[in-house]
């Protein structure tokens, strides 16, 4: 597993410590994460990593899971 | 004069047939089909109890046409519509239907085991899409028995989250809705050229406006899906794809579309952005308003127990971003007074619990009469004849302009994204887990959680806790996060101190 994906899963972990991330490939249609979980994310994302993700990319195709939220990482040059 | 609501699809149906009257994801519907289907299952329910009038029916349907159409069709069959949330845990829908004892449940084929399990009976369920056959009696039928509902019959029944552990139903008459639409009509002058854009589950009262704000005025209502409420890029790209032109949301959406920045270089067709259910923070308000310029803005105030909104407030004047925005003036079907704690009329500028008259009040909460008469008292300025009021337990003052102000909560009840939730009914639900001694939750304010604290012979973990009250408990009402103690605060008369508890936010 990427550095990356450790550290979010590790993040979202903090969030809603009893989801299930690893049985999950769409977190938020599977009901794990809610709208405020999302902006939690979002505000720990930026602040672990020192970036400020736009509103524009705030998008279901990249918080479905790990993957793609690694994904996005990578836009602002966070490397995996 | 209007004096029920099926009145508004009778006018509009005929009058504006082809007009598109939904628009819900892949599925529409125009004013003509949504009476049309109404109507036939007006007739369903009339051959299924040919003899009953003003009985509840509860509607278990997701959000969309099914579900309009089931609302109306219900009250076209002369009883009125109880919308429940098929999402529910089965415990508290047990609880719902045992108080409720409804006629029959409107519902679809992939909710009925559940609605099984959680004590229907299947010969009371009734599935939105089966045919059905209208006979020539059938039409008179139906329309004398929706024009003998009298405007004081119950239109719906809202069910909010009850202080001693059960829901309990807030009973409106079609009068308090006819009048509050009437007067907010008036205001927002919507026609047909209008989008009003849903947000609120169709089991919060701010839905009422937005249905039949449509069906009032020809508009059309676009039901917006959940997700793009967790996803508010979406959310404006659909704003202005659809030319939304109206919406009543909750404020806690408006605050992430500022915080996000997602309306720059974003040009709408809002006319009237309007909020109701929280408080509204005046920092995104004024967002808003500048990159909405062509809109009027308005924050809007009221309880369930009064139909939709009882005051509103039209931005007007500049507001420093660390003063509140005021819930403003009683709408014309409304009066506001403020009773203080000696049950007198408050002084001026002096802050008095928020109580509401005027034809917007509900009937009562269903099957509590006790609630019912603690909370729609006498007029205690009334003395001459009987006049009901209803005690919000809402705290407020009139400001220098005479504008009503909210100050906060006289108990336990809490705004937490948009809905209204008695602390006492997770306290309850906590306290009745296996192995808890004592359970108590707090709502901090500041990170916007509900926190739990509970004594218990061993440590239960976040995601036991969360399993466990998801049996009894919605979505929205679990906790965020758990602590234990090994006693709790007590106050100088040996009730537990939440406010010691909530103090203890801080160090945990």
């Amino acid at each position: 597993m990427t550095a990356a994906k450790q550290t979010i899963l590790k993040i979202l972990a903090e969030i809603r410590p009893e989801a299930d991330y690893g049985a999950s490939s769409d977190f938020v249609a599977d009901g794990l994460l809610d709208s405020t979980d999302i902006v939690s994310l979002v505000a720990s994302l930026d602040e672990t990593y020192g970036i400020s993700i736009a509103g524009t990319d705030i998008l279901p195709e990249h918080f479905q899971n790990a993957e793609t939220i690694a994904t996005l990482l990578g836009k602002y040059g966070v490397g995996s | 004069m209007i004096v029920n609501l099926v009145e508004y699809l009778e006018t509009t149906g005929q009058q504006l047939p082809d007009e598109l009257a939904v628009l819900a994801g892949d599925r529409q519907m125009t004013f003509a089909e949504w009476r049309m289907a109404s109507r036939q299952l007006g007739v369903r329910i009339l051959q299924r109890a040919p003899t009953e009038a003003n009985r509840p029916i509860a509607v278990v349907l997701p959000k969309g046409v099914d579900a309009l159409v089931a609302f109306l069709g219900v009250l076209y069959s002369g009883h009125f519509y109880v919308p429940l949330d098929g999402s529910s845990p089965a415990s508290r829908l047990e609880k719902i239907f045992a108080d409720l004892q409804p006629m029959c449940v409107v519902t679809a084929a992939p909710l009925v085991e559940r609605l099984t399990a959680a004590g229907c009976d299947p010969s009371q369920l009734l599935l939105i899409d089966e045919a059905c056959a209208v006979g020539p009696d059938d039409e008179p039928a139906l329309t004398e028995r929706y024009r003998s509902t009298i405007d004081t019959d119950p239109c719906y029944i809202k069910y909010t989250s009850g202080s001693t552990g059960d829901p309990k139903g807030v009973v409106l008459p079609h009068r308090a809705v006819v009048d509050y639409i009437e007067c907010a009509q008036d205001m927002y002058q919507l026609n047909q050229d209008d989008v009003i854009a849903n947000q609120a589950p169709f089991t919060f009262d701010v839905s009422v406006q937005d249905i039949y704000l449509s069906l009032k005025s020809g508009a059309t209502l676009l039901l917006v899906p959940e997700q793009h409420f967790v996803f508010p890029a979406n959310l404006i790209t659909l704003l202005t794809e659809q030319r939304v032109t109206f919406f009543c949301w909750v404020p806690s959406v408006l605050v992430n579309v500022c915080n996000l920045d997602l309306l720059r270089d974003v040009e709408t067709s809002l006319r009237w952005v309007t909020v109701l259910g929280e408080v509204m923070p005046t920092k995104p308000f004024k967002y808003w308003a500048e990159h909405c310029p062509q809109a009027t803005l308005v924050n809007t105030y009221g309880p369930t127990e009064a139909a939709v909104a009882s005051t509103y407030y039209v931005w007007q004047r500049p507001i420093d971003d660390g003063q509140p925005i005021p819930i403003g003036h009683p709408y014309r079907n409304s009066s506001i007074f403020l009773l203080d704690e000696n049950e007198q009329l408050a002084g001026p500028g002096a802050v008095g619990e928020i109580c509401i008259r005027g034809s917007s009040l509900a009937l009562g909460y269903w099957n509590a009469n006790e609630s019912t008469r603690n909370a729609f008292t006498g007029n205690p300025g009334q003395t001459h004849y009987p006049e009901t009021v209803y005690r919000t337990g809402d705290l407020g003052h009139f400001n220098e302009f005479g504008e009503l102000m909210f100050v906060g909560r006289r108990d336990t009840q809490i705004k937490h994204q948009g809905y209204r939730i008695e602390l006492g009914e997770i306290d309850v639900a906590a306290a009745a887990v296996a192995g808890v001694q004592q359970a108590c939750v707090v709502y901090d304010h500041q990170r916007r959680q509900i926190v739990l604290f509970y004594s218990a012979a061993s440590e239960l973990n976040a995601a036991e806790w969360r399993k466990t009250l998801a049996e009894s408990l919605p979505a929205y009402m679990l906790p965020k996060a758990f602590h234990r103690l090994d006693e709790f605060p007590l106050s100088a008369h040996g009730k537990l101190d939440r406010k010691r508890l909530m103090a203890e936010l801080d160090s945990v």
